[in-house]
């Protein structure tokens, strides 16, 4: 019976992108500047929807394996860690925003230079997500060393 | 006769003798010399190597080098030696270290002095100890790096195989620091000086690099205490970083945990010596805020201290949101007549409509905090503010309010006198607002049209 049990629970984690039952919703606002601002959701069966802070739609469509596999070893390293719900000065003004939920996890982070390692990895795996799907946009350039 | 043939006989004969004497000796000498050839070493053929590839001190300390060879040799080597930092962002600056190199041969026992860029492997020896000093300043510096790379001399005279791997060297700085959240930190004393606290070593640009050595440009620190000092509430602590990638402005908080002010400010220089097309972001160098981004970032932070202070907006008896009768936002419960309040009451109340564009800029839409401090830095930004009427947008009825009131309106010409403070925030709303997105302009009071257009510029630089 146990034997059963475990063949179920590793072919359903095989079957979303990190047993996540809800969707995976990532906010982040704009700063005082140019800093990137969007709203990713990701449902479990992973398909997206990417829109900009006034929720106009940007894309949809469907994580390819790539980028399903990088997101599913990110977001098992947050599971493990989400006693924390907030992270930042909540009384600094201009900073983004940022507001990651799913599952039982839901935290919010002001200025995403206060965020804990876990949480970093997945702004960036979504920032650069925003960056490629988000057709039409200027991309931004970093000034050379 | 006989006589005389005798003695030329003896003569002769004496001759020879000292002839054979000579000669004796003469092989004698030979024979010496030629045995004292076989005693002496002759070797120019070794092979060379190097025990480190990473060497690290504290300032004030030598690093120490040490190098092999496989054989002793006959004559001295030459050893060149040059410090290079073009691969390191973290290079170590020239006063922080004795250029002379000295080296050792009888394991540190005794050192002798060899130059700026070389020493000798004294011959008949096979172990070589090399060692710069460096030198302990008062300075908050980064942990300094550099590269030293090593090279036998190419002679005919010597046969050197192998190699000294480059190494490579950390300077640790000793001094005491306050690690920043973002690059320098200084604190603002009542007399408007500056002094540094500490430094975030962790950099990633020379920009950095170059803010950290040689201290803020002197127009910075002017333009802030220029503007943090016009409105009875100043700064406390002042944070500068260099970003360009984060595409942050700036933010500032209140540090103080007894109901005062200390307010910290921390405002990006990217924006100083960098123009941006925010619609491209393509970005080109200028000269220290030529284009007056700086200068508005500046005055938005300080537009935020003047409508979020203790001493004047917040009324310092009222904790609990549910007992404050005005607006209540993390700072506290906003007096009757703060400006927050005022605004609130005249801009934000359900009843109210405002004309589009109803707020100054994109960020404005935030939250009331950032709408009123950008709707202060566009008063202060703007040489005449046309006054509104009953049909104006909302932006204009926003900008006009400050423009009236009593904690803000006085603070537009002083700043305007020390900083320059340009109107660069490019947003959709500015660019859009008037004209149709083929740059027809329309009436300001079609607000209908206005509203129109505005979703059409919006789209076409959003979508």
């Amino acid at each position: 019976m146990k034997f059963l049990a475990l063949i179920v629970l590793a072919y359903c984690s095989g079957c979303s992108y990190n047993s996540v039952q809800t969707s995976l919703n990532i906010e982040v606002s704009p700063c005082f500047g140019t800093c990137l601002s969007y709203h990713l959701e990701v449902l479990p069966n992973s398909t997206y929807v990417l829109s900009d802070f006034h929720k106009t739609k940007l894309s949809k469509g469907k994580l390819n394996n790539k980028q399903r596999k990088s997101l599913k070893s990110i977001v098992a390293q947050i599971a493990i860690k989400n006693e924390q719900k907030y992270f930042g000065n909540p009384k600094i003004r201009d900073l983004s925003k940022i507001k990651i939920s799913f599952n039982s996890t839901k935290v919010e982070i002001n200025g995403r230079s206060f965020a804990p390692q876990p949480y970093k990895s997945l702004l960036k795996w979504a920032d650069e997500f925003y960056t490629t799907n988000a057709r039409d946009l200027p991309q931004r350039t970093s000034i050379a060393n | 006769m006989p006589e005389t043939c005798h003695r030329e006989q003896v003569l002769q004969i004496k001759i020879n003798i000292i002839k054979l004497k000579l000669t004796t000796i003469a092989l004698m000498a030979l024979i010496l010399s030629t045995s004292c050839k076989k005693d002496e070493y002759v070797n120019l053929k070794a092979t060379i190597s190097g025990e480190n590839v990473l060497v690290g001190t504290t300032e004030g300390s030598s690093l120490i080098y040490n190098i092999s060879l496989s054989e002793e040799l006959s004559e001295d080597l030459p050893i060149n030696l040059t410090i290079d930092t073009s691969e390191t962002i973290k290079y170590i600056n020239e006063d922080d270290y004795d250029p002379i190199f000295e080296y050792s041969s009888d394991l540190g026992r005794t050192w002798k002095k060899g130059t700026a860029t070389s020493v000798i492997f004294p011959k008949r020896t096979r172990d070589l100890k090399v060692r710069l000093h460096t030198i302990d300043d008062e300075k908050l510096e980064v942990h300094e790096e550099f590269t030293i790379n090593f090279s036998v001399e190419a002679d005919k005279q010597f046969s050197i195989s192998g190699s000294i791997n480059p190494i490579k060297c950390i300077v640790e700085d000793n001094e005491e620091n306050m690690i920043p959240t973002a690059l320098v930190i200084y604190s603002v004393g009542e007399d408007k000086s500056f002094t540094l606290l500490g430094i975030n070593r962790d950099i990633y640009n020379s920009y950095q690099k170059s803010i950290i050595d040689n201290g803020l440009e002197q127009a910075i620190i002017d333009d802030v205490i220029g503007v943090t000092s016009t409105g009875e509430v100043g700064i406390k602590t002042f944070e500068a970083l260099f970003d360009a990638g984060s595409g942050l402005g700036g933010y500032v908080y209140n540090n103080s945990g007894t109901g005062g002010d200390e307010w910290h400010m921390t405002l990006n220089l990217s924006w100083a010596y960098y123009a941006y097309d925010l619609t491209t972001f393509e970005q080109s160098r200028q000269e220290y805020n030529a284009n007056g981004a700086f200068g508005y970032i500046l005055t938005h932070e300080y537009g935020h201290i003047m409508t979020l202070n203790q001493l004047n907006e917040i009324d310092g008896d009222v904790l609990l949101p549910e007992s404050c009768t005005g607006l209540y936002l993390y700072e506290g419960c906003f007096k009757e007549a703060s400006a927050l309040n005022r605004f609130h009451t005249n801009f934000y109340d359900e009843s109210i409509e405002l004309n589009e564009p109803s707020h100054v800029t994109d960020y404005a839409q935030t939250n009331i905090a950032e709408d009123i401090a950008e709707s202060f830095a566009y008063y202060v930004g703007q040489d005449d503010v046309p006054a509104s009427v009953a049909d104006s947008s909302g932006a204009l009825n926003k900008v006009n309010f400050v423009a009236n009131h009593a904690s803000l309106k006085d603070l537009k010409e002083p700043i305007q006198s020390v900083a320059n403070v340009g109107l660069f925030y490019n947003s959709p709303i500015r660019a859009y607002f008037n004209r149709t997105v083929d740059g027809e302009k329309i009436s300001c009071t079609d607000h209908k049209k206005i509203t129109h257009n505005l979703k059409q510029g919006m789209f076409k630089l959003k979508k």
